[in-house]
């Protein structure tokens, strides 16, 4: 198992699947925003990822999504679209702990 | 966690795995959550439930985590709200503690200083409680208009500190007389809507025919009669308390119409089209068992349920006789009489051992009506009527004075001599004597054994 779910309680690793679920589906959905311009729900799904990334093992996800909500406050086009491929391929290659 | 104090914590936040992650830790912690996406579910939700603090995020769509933080402050400032969010900027942390916060966490949250800060609002919380409380018992109760420094009383004030607080609808039970209007406007003139209407209607003092009309309105042309647009109750209780008294009364039709306005939030003028907001409080009361009347069939089950968010239970006089010499004297200081003082120590003895079935209500008019006779300083027994002296009793033609005729006689001598005469009367017939004093077995032999009678029955048999 990776360090990161080492790192987190055995509560949180219970409701991981869900977490994850949930991350993909809003990264699909900031995806569906992009095209639309539509910067304030970006800006919110972004602040949802700041606020509970690290909590579930995932650092990554509060920095990455500190990094768009500024992004979607300034109506910056070209930053959020670099960094929702970030996410996406961050958790693209993120490999999950072991189902026991 | 004790299971007596309120552990109801409402997590408000848009992001539902935020929502996922407060629940496993306060659940695990033994609260109960209550989870809510918005602030605006949030605001729907105090109207069913009172928690014990609030988790609010910020950055919300809607009303936003502001907003809804300064509506909380603003009308339920009892209850702690603990902010989180992930915007730590100064600013943000300014404005919400000047709204009001409680305490103000970041995201991503530390497991630790959350449940601490949480557990410390909740004791803040209580502590406030209970100091508005004990303000309130040493002031006397503080609900203008209700005396009671007894413990059925107390139990009420302390119901009603938690319910000023509150949007939950409340229905009280008791019997007539015992001051179901005066609590409901307690609660409307102690709570937020106090600036609002107070609204009352007696369901069962209107002809069911007319009771739609009363509540809804009318336009004009809608019936036969109505010459003109009314007004309705719900209209004029906009913003304010609607009070709805003998709400058992009302008829299965205007239950289910009743039903909707609460469920949607809306109504229409009979023969009107326009959907009008309505905003109300409502208190409901009843001297009928609800739960009875539903099983009966009487009264509707989802009515109930949403009428009996809170319960409340007035005590009927006679349970609570101590407070009679302090509600005595609160009448005699609103009639205005400069006159008579009080009330002598043989009258109160007697209004002390009487049932009361009209409870307070029924007090106030003995006592209203004594401090026209009374010719003295004090109330005295002569001046009570007579079904509150005991009944009197006729011998041969001859009335016995059933009420003490001056200040000295007391109770206990006046209850030797009922006694003595009934039996008398009836020959040591112990059956009879207690139908013509109207008391029970079980109290007849025990003033027989406290006046040391006991033999009077035998002794009057063999005198036949």
């Amino acid at each position: 198992m990776e360090d990161r779910w080492r790192r987190i309680s055995p509560d949180l690793l219970e409701l991981l699947p869900t977490y994850l679920e949930s991350l993909r589906k809003d990264s699909a959905r900031l995806v569906d925003e992009l095209n639309h311009q539509n910067f304030l729900k970006i800006g919110y799904i972004a602040h949802n990822f700041r606020g509970n990334g690290t909590n579930f093992g995932l650092p990554e996800i509060t920095q990455l999504g500190h990094q768009l909500e500024l992004q979607a406050k300034a109506c910056d086009l070209a930053g959020s679209t670099g960094t929702i491929s970030q996410i996406q391929e961050f958790l693209q290659g993120l490999v999950p702990p072991p189902a026991e | 966690m004790s299971k007596e104090a309120n552990n109801v914590l409402f997590v408000v936040d848009d992001d539902s795995n935020e929502r996922m992650l407060l629940d496993r830790w306060l659940v695990r912690e033994g609260y109960e959550v209550v989870p809510l996406e918005s602030g605006e579910a949030c605001l729907d939700a105090l109207s069913e439930e009172m928690p014990a603090a609030i988790c609010l995020d910020l950055n919300m769509p809607g009303m936003g985590g502001l907003n809804t933080l300064q509506h909380l402050h603003e009308n339920l400032p009892a209850v702690p709200v603990v902010v989180l969010t992930a915007d730590d900027s100064v600013d943000t942390v300014v404005k919400a503690m000047r709204l009001g916060a409680h305490d103000y966490l970041t995201k991503p949250l530390d497991q630790t200083k959350l449940l601490t800060t949480l557990r410390n609002a909740v004791e803040m919380g209580r502590l406030s409680f209970r100091v508005s409380q004990l303000e309130r018992e040493v002031g006397g109760g503080g609900y203008p208009g209700i005396v009671g420094a007894s413990e059925p009383m107390k139990a009420i004030f302390r119901q009603l500190d938690r319910l000023r607080a509150s949007e939950v609808t409340v229905l009280i039970h008791g019997d007539s007389g015992t001051g179901k209007e005066l609590i409901a406007r307690a609660l409307h003139q102690s709570g937020s809507r106090s600036r609002g209407p107070f609204i009352a209607v007696n369901s069962a003092a209107i002809p069911e025919t007319l009771l739609e009309s009363e509540l809804f309105g009318h336009e004009k042309g809608s019936f036969t009669g109505a010459i003109g647009r009314r007004i309705g109750r719900f209209e004029e209780a906009n913003h304010g308390t609607l009070f709805l008294d003998e709400v058992a009364e009302l008829s299965l039709p205007v239950q289910a119409k009743l039903l909707r306005v609460l469920q949607e939030r809306t109504f229409q003028r009979l023969g009107g089209a326009a959907q009008i907001p309505s905003d109300f409080r409502l208190v409901t009361a009843s001297h009928r068992n609800l739960i009875e009347e539903v099983r009966q069939g009487r009264f509707r089950e989802d009515l109930y349920f949403r009428l009996a968010v809170f319960e409340l239970d007035l005590p009927p006089l006679r349970k609570r006789k101590e407070d009679i010499p302090a509600l005595i004297q609160a009448f005699i200081k609103q009639e205005g009489n400069t006159r008579v003082e009080g009330v002598s120590h043989g009258a109160l003895q007697i209004l002390l051992h009487y049932d009361w079935p009209g409870n307070v209500r029924e007090l106030q008019n003995v006592v209203q009506r004594a401090l026209v006779v009374a010719d003295g300083r004090e109330i005295e027994a002569k001046d009570l009527p007579e079904r509150v002296r005991i009944v009197s009793l006729s011998l041969g033609g001859e009335e016995i004075a059933p009420a003490a005729e001056s200040s000295d006689t007391t109770l206990e001598d006046f209850s030797r001599r009922l006694l003595i005469n009934a039996l008398t009367k009836h020959e040591g017939n112990a059956s009879a004597a207690m139908r013509e004093l109207k008391i029970g077995r079980t109290r007849f032999y025990r003033m027989l054994k406290k006046f040391d009678l006991e033999h009077k029955i035998d002794e009057l048999r063999h005198s036949k």
